[in-house]
């Protein structure tokens, strides 16, 4: 997040100091994306079980992923602009629970589960950004900040099933259902990318992209989970200047 | 069996008059449009019902839906009439009818009068059926098809509605009654049942402890469906002569809660405790029940009321007051104990089935019963009581920490229940006036040849295999295994009573198949073996 936020800062300073020449009115941006960093988030599920209360507490992990990251720039004034972008990025949900489970006999003798499941934790944005550009050498400069509209789904475990026999000393876990649900807030991001034009109307560039938003996910059974979402993106892709 | 006090004929009058002032209340209520709940088994009660129902048939009021022959009592035969109302049948209203050849048995059942409805319904069948789709429901089974019925939804007040039985996700088996006017779903029942469900409950000592029970229609029975056997436990409210009259223990008898939060404590403990005592076998020593092959558990509580007691002979207050006792094939009758301003031999009782080793002890005759057979008179017969206590105490010890006070495992029987100082005392049988010592056996006819006091000898002898010390009389001393190693003389002692002696067996037999059970499990010489043969010669017997 800092290297983010010093990219943008300097960016921004540098961005008056630039030569402007022949900049472009429109640029469409497609880059390759990868998140970097991950993110935890905890979960506790409980419910009443044979006069008792069971509980399966598990701790996720959202690894870093790939993704894709497109955006149109509109050169409105001589430095500042606008820009709208999407980003995807689609990253395996990991988790490990434990769980305890009321003995149905005896008060105060629980059996305990373990296990792990996967999943994914799919993260798709859009971003309304105010932008600065300029021009250093043969380099297209910009940088932006704005606002971040995610949708942010996940995989998370929604009960642990198993089996049991006489005399309930132990459980089989037979299933980890997993429910997809989801929620859409409402966060920020900031950038900065730099450009190669190779030919009058296109290009290559970089970017570095920092977004985020917190997700609430309802789940049965739980207290509501809220999950960061985004995160430090970089990219490489082609330009096209118009 | 059935015991007369000299109150009988007293009572039995008494009781034919609350049942003519029963039937005089049940009937105005139903005539003013109530639920009216019909149980007549006598001549006065019956008259008025023969003649009823046979101009309920004749109206169209009741439908035969069942007729056959009683498979068990030659000449009987048993009728069921379904309830209806212009036709349509009202749900829960039945008769069931019981004829011989002289005429009415016994009526039982529930009829709804009053009912003004409208029995021409707005939703045809087919609309029902999606509105129970729309519940997220898929029609069930053979009742998954609509069928019009009329609904006592509340005291005098009914709903023309379609009955459907669905499944939901899972196997939520559910019973919704649709408004065949409105198509609201008047009612949601869960309608599985057999259902497994857990309750809680306050036993005796007013302990807290699981309830292992069944949910039937719309209560919940005390039968467990968790532990292998069927384990259930039959309340019969104080009412000795249907105890007396019953031939087996059928459901009707069972205990039942209304939110499987029972609050009886002889019901909970009969029922807990002998699921503990099946848990403890199967865990010590991989006994499947009684009979090692999950032979039913069925006990018997509230025989007789304790404020009855005064007119019952001194055999009934001895078998169902004061006592508990294994009536043969898996069944336990546990005593009511006595009303609180009483005491017997200055010890108070409680309910008999409140005491886990007194339960283990009843059903440990009965796996004495399934194995060794030990004959109940004399020595045998006192190592078959012996068995027992050893037992009833061992599982005391496995499910409740040490420690002299309730709810907790001591060398006392019963002492939880029966106060103060229980019954018997394994570690001073002496101070209960029985022997410790050979010695002092007690010998002549009384008690089968003092069954309960003699078992006092091995008793000892299994105290001082666990504990060590010194036997009062001989003063030789014993080197015990230890609390923490009680499991080793637990299984010399089962393994010797169980799969050794012969049903004759004397004392004698005793020391040697619990000594060579010892040295098969242990090994010769081990502590185990040390410790039955010191014990064994402690208490004189060589």
């Amino acid at each position: 997040m800092r290297a983010g936020l010093t990219v943008l800062t300097l960016s921004i300073i540098a961005a008056p100091v630039l030569a402007a020449d022949d900049p472009p009115r429109f640029k469409l941006l497609l880059s390759a994306g990868y998140q970097l960093g991950t993110h935890s988030f905890s979960q506790t599920l409980s419910f009443d079980q044979y006069q008792e209360t069971a509980t399966i507490a598990t701790a996720y992990t959202a690894d870093k992923a790939p993704g894709v990251d497109v955006s149109v720039q509109f050169n409105a004034f001589k430095h500042v602009g606008f820009s709208a972008a999407a980003t995807l990025y689609n990253r395996d949900l990991n988790a490990t629970y434990n769980a305890s489970f009321p003995n149905p006999l005896f008060f105060d003798k629980a059996r305990l589960a373990t296990g792990s499941v996967s999943g994914k934790q799919k993260e798709t944005a859009g971003h309304l950004n105010v932008l600065v550009f300029g021009k250093r050498g043969v380099i297209d400069l910009s940088a932006w900040a704005g606002i971040s509209f995610f949708k942010v789904e996940a995989d998370i475990l929604e009960n642990v099933a198993y089996s049991q026999s006489y005399p309930y000393d132990s459980v089989t876990v037979t299933s980890t259902p997993q429910a997809a649900v989801k929620d859409s807030p409402i966060g920020f991001n900031l950038g900065a990318s730099g450009d190669w034009r190779f030919a009058k109307r296109v290009g290559v560039g970089i970017q570095g992209r920092f977004a985020r938003a917190k997700a609430t996910f309802a789940v049965p059974n739980a207290s509501p989970v809220d999950v960061n979402a985004g995160g430090f993106q970089v990219g490489a892709g082609i330009r096209f200047c118009f | 069996m059935a015991a007369r006090g000299p109150g009988e004929a007293m009572r039995e009058r008494w009781v034919r008059l609350g049942c003519l002032l029963l039937l005089a209340a049940v009937l105005p209520a139903w005539a003013q449009g109530q639920e009216a709940r019909i149980a007549a088994s006598d001549a006065a009660q019956l008259a008025p019902w023969a003649a009823r129902i046979q101009q309920m048939a004749d109206a169209g009021e009741i439908r035969l839906t069942q007729s056959h022959d009683d498979p068990l009592v030659p000449g009987r035969r048993h009728r069921r009439f379904a309830q209806l109302h212009a036709g349509t049948p009202v749900w829960g209203g039945e008769l069931v009818v019981q004829t011989a050849s002289q005429g009415l048995v016994s009526i039982f059942g529930t009829l709804y009068e009053g009912i003004e409805l409208d029995t021409k319904p707005t939703l045809s069948a087919q609309e029902a059926d999606r509105v129970a789709r729309d519940q997220a429901a898929v029609p069930f089974g053979r009742e998954g098809r609509p069928e019009l019925v009329v609904l006592p939804v509340s005291e005098g007040s009914y709903a023309l509605t379609y009955k459907v039985r669905v499944k939901r996700s899972g196997f939520d088996i559910r019973l919704l009654f649709i408004d065949a006017k409105t198509g609201a779903v008047v009612e949601d029942r869960d309608d599985i049942k057999t259902e497994s469900a857990v309750g809680v409950g306050t036993g005796v000592l007013g302990d807290r402890k699981k309830v292992s029970a069944n949910k039937s229609g719309t209560q919940f029975v005390a039968e467990d469906k968790l532990r292998p056997p069927r384990i259930a436990t039959f309340d019969f409210h104080g009412d000795l002569n249907h105890f007396f009259a019953v031939e087996d223990l059928f459901d009707p008898d069972l205990a039942r809660d209304a939110d499987n939060k029972w609050d009886d404590g002889a019901n909970v403990d009969a029922h807990t405790y002998a699921g503990y005592t099946y848990d403890y076998y199967y865990r010590r020593f991989g006994r499947r029940g009684l009979d090692n092959a999950d032979i039913a558990i069925r006990g018997v509580t509230h025989p007789v009321n304790r404020e009855d007691i005064f007119g019952y002979p001194d055999s009934v207050v001895f078998d169902f007051y004061l006592n508990a006792f294994y009536a043969g094939d898996g069944i336990m009758v546990y005593g009511e104990g006595l009303p609180e301003s009483l005491t017997f031999q200055g010890q108070h009782w409680n309910y008999v089935a409140g005491a886990l080793d007194v339960v283990a002890h009843e059903l440990t005759h009965g796996v004495t019963d399934f194995t060794s057979r030990l004959i109940y008179q004399n020595e045998s017969g006192a190592l078959n009581e012996s068995f027992s206590d050893m037992m009833g105490t061992a599982v005391e010890f496995f499910f409740q920490p040490a420690g002299n006070g309730p709810l907790q495992a001591d060398y006392l029987l019963g002492e939880d229940v029966v106060t103060p100082g229980g019954l018997r005392s394994m570690a001073h049988p002496a101070a209960y006036g029985d022997p410790d010592h050979y010695s002092l056996r007690k010998l002549g006819p009384q008690d089968n040849g003092f069954v309960h006091s003699n078992s006092g000898i091995p008793n000892q002898a299994y105290y001082l295999a666990i504990e060590g010390g010194q036997n009062r009389v001989s003063g030789l001393r014993v080197t015990g295994v230890g609390g923490a190693n009680r499991e080793h003389i637990e299984k010399a002692f089962y393994r010797a009573f169980t799969e050794m002696l012969p049903a004759s067996a004397n004392f004698r037999a005793a020391r040697a198949a619990t000594i060579q059970a010892a040295r098969d499990l242990d090994g010769a010489l081990s502590a185990t073996e040390t410790a039955v043969t010191q014990a064994w010669t402690a208490v004189g017997v060589n």
